[in-house]
């Protein structure tokens, strides 16, 4: 979950490169050592089998070129497709194969000429489109089941990590229980027990109430319109508000045909939380608290900006707080999307993520 | 003027809805409830327009007390349940105040009750509860006057099938039922009422005399009203007199 993408590169680490490349160059050797085997090297005198010129020509040159034509094919199904169904990518490999095998061929036997290297000719070189071909569903075939796996792996990781935090808010809710018609009938015997007058201390308890009540529905529901998420939200900043009075300034944006989109719940709220606790509250003269959702790309976008105290090190972000982790898994989980972090200028924190 | 009763086991309860009412001058207070036996006795008493109902409350639930009212009037439940408990008894429909609430949400719940396109909503959850009593109800729910009121099985003294409802005769008024004349022969007590004809039911404590002629009976009832007996009921009768 921690930032790891500094020493990947589109998603591949060093470590895969390099064993990538090996593979290339094992197979390479691998099929020279054959061919002179084949051509009885190991008896004929003026044949060594350390022999650069040979190597190129028997093995070299041939898995060079098909390393070279092996990333784009890679690029292609594994980074600018890779959200499209695998049954799809493989009819997508269907129409390459005998693309990548023609094109092989043909730089394969140009570049054989032009270093006045052998080649099979006529009917033989069948085998030069055989190989590659077979090579090619091999490569792939190794490739798809080790995305897979690493697929796989991965999702164990957060289902793991999902459920630990479950179990963290179900604990901390179940120490925290109280039957909620009792909190309930307490909040109005607590409302009718102030002087009319105050109503505006009546209307705080039923906010407070109300977000009680939100939290429930949100453990027991998967989706809830935006417009509940958003409410919920308005409402909690509004408690802050009343305790931060001036100090906190809020400005919620929200384009109004998103309102009925479903989100998962208790997503946003955390967020705003985390800007109120971490930003906003250190500072004496506060601060403010802005929150964007648009439509992006198709996508919902969401922004929370604060104008806080920032925070330097964004790598321990995510793993503290019970709060951003929580949204950060289930974003994860739900829609393979990332919290990004930026500062806000200038000074504070801005979070954005999409989902879509 | 709107008669109003307030029923709520907790005082402070009470308290704030009084308070609240009394921003309506056209909504009269005529009685206060803390408890569900207490909230029949007074509405069958006042026959209130309009009640404010907590749902739970000790002896006899607020769903519970419905099935026991001569008169339904207007309900505004008041209620610490949330919406998901709420759904449960399928009040979703109705108006409802979740605890605690605001002035502004009170006034809203009064608001729609006044408006013109305003109907009784609770209608089909109190034709439920009454229906769904495991013995004979007692009662039995009817239009009269655009209100909803409910009449005693006791009182009936014949029913007569009218299309897809009934009509029910008392000494003194005919009112109409929304059921059908075999989902009210299933409801009532068959102790004392027997189904006599396709479009008839009985009730053998209003019957005058039983006119017997070759091959078929004629029933007058003390309302004088005269109720043939067909022959595939003629067991169900005969079973009785003989």
């Amino acid at each position: 979950m921690k930032g790891t993408s500094k020493d990947k590169f589109i998603g591949v680490s060093t470590w895969e490169i390099v064993f990538y490349i090996s593979f290339f160059v094992f197979s390479a050797s691998f099929y020279y050592t054959a061919l002179w085997l084949n051509h009885g090297g190991l008896h004929l005198k003026n044949d060594p089998f350390f022999n650069f010129r040979g190597f190129l020509n028997w093995g070299g040159i041939d898995y060079f070129l098909k390393l070279l034509l092996s990333i784009p094919v890679w690029w292609l199904i594994f980074v600018k497709l890779r959200r499209v169904t695998l049954y799809k990518r493989l009819l997508i490999h269907l129409v390459i194969l005998p693309l990548f095998v023609i094109a092989w061929i043909k730089l394969y036997y140009l570049l054989l000429d032009a270093l006045k290297m052998i080649h099979l000719r006529d009917w033989g070189s069948i085998w030069d489109l055989y190989l590659p071909a077979l090579f090619y569903i091999m490569q792939f075939g190794i490739i798809h089941a080790y995305v897979y796996f690493k697929q796989n792996q991965e999702n164990q990781k957060i289902e793991s990590a999902l459920r630990e935090a479950a179990l963290k808010s179900e604990l901390s809710s179940l120490k925290a229980q109280l039957n909620p018609h009792f909190l309930y009938n307490v909040f109005n015997t607590i409302s009718a027990s102030i002087p009319s007058e105050l109503e505006n201390t009546r209307q705080m308890i039923a906010e407070l109430a109300d977000l009680f009540r939100y939290q429930l529905q949100a453990s027991r529901s998967e989706l809830v319109p935006l417009r509940d998420e958003i409410d919920f939200t308005q409402k909690y900043l509004d408690l802050e508000k009343a305790r931060f009075q001036e100090r906190l300034q809020i400005s919620i944006a929200v384009e109004e045909e998103l309102m009925d989109e479903l989100i998962p719940p208790m997503i946003l709220q955390p967020l705003a939380e985390n800007a109120v606790k971490h930003g906003i509250s250190p500072l004496i003269n506060g601060g403010k608290i802005a929150i964007q959702v648009k439509r992006k790309e198709g996508e919902i976008e969401f922004l929370i900006a604060d104008t806080g105290v920032g925070v330097k090190d964004k790598s321990q972000l995510i793993g503290g707080g019970v709060g951003l982790t929580n949204t950060a898994l289930r974003l994860e989980k739900m829609y393979g999307a990332k919290l990004s972090f930026t500062d806000t200028v200038p000074s504070g924190l801005t979070i954005k993520f999409k989902i879509g | 003027m709107i008669k109003v009763i307030v029923i709520d086991d907790e005082a402070p309860g009470r308290k704030l809805i009084i308070e609240y009412m009394s921003f309506y001058p056209e909504l009269v207070l005529v009685g206060e409830a803390n408890n569900g036996v207490d909230a029949v006795r007074l509405i069958n008493e006042y026959k209130p327009d309009l009640i404010f109902l907590d749902v739970q409350m000790p002896g006899m639930n607020g769903f519970e007390i419905l099935p026991h009212l001569e008169e339904i009037p207007r309900i505004i439940f008041s209620t610490a349940y949330d919406q998901f408990a709420l759904k449960a008894f399928e009040v979703h429909a109705l108006d409802y105040l979740l605890k605690p609430y605001t002035q502004s949400r009170f006034r809203q719940a009064v608001d729609r009750l006044s408006g013109s396109a305003a109907v009784n909503k609770i209608q089909p959850l109190a034709e439920k509860l009454i229906m769904e009593q495991v013995q004979y109800p007692e009662r039995i729910l009817v239009h009269a006057n655009k209100k909803l009121i409910t009449v005693s099985t006791a009182d009936i003294v014949w029913v007569e099938a009218y299309g897809d409802y009934s009509k029910l005769y008392t000494l003194n008024h005919i009112y109409i039922s929304n059921f059908g004349i075999s989902a009210l022969e299933e409801k009532l007590n068959p102790a004392i009422f027997i189904r006599v004809h396709r479009s008839s039911i009985i009730n053998l404590n209003f019957i005058k005399e039983v006119n017997r002629y070759p091959g078929s009976y004629d029933i007058l009832m003390q309302t004088d009203a005269k109720v043939t007996v067909s022959r595939s009921y003629m067991d169900n009768l005969r079973k009785l007199i003989f």
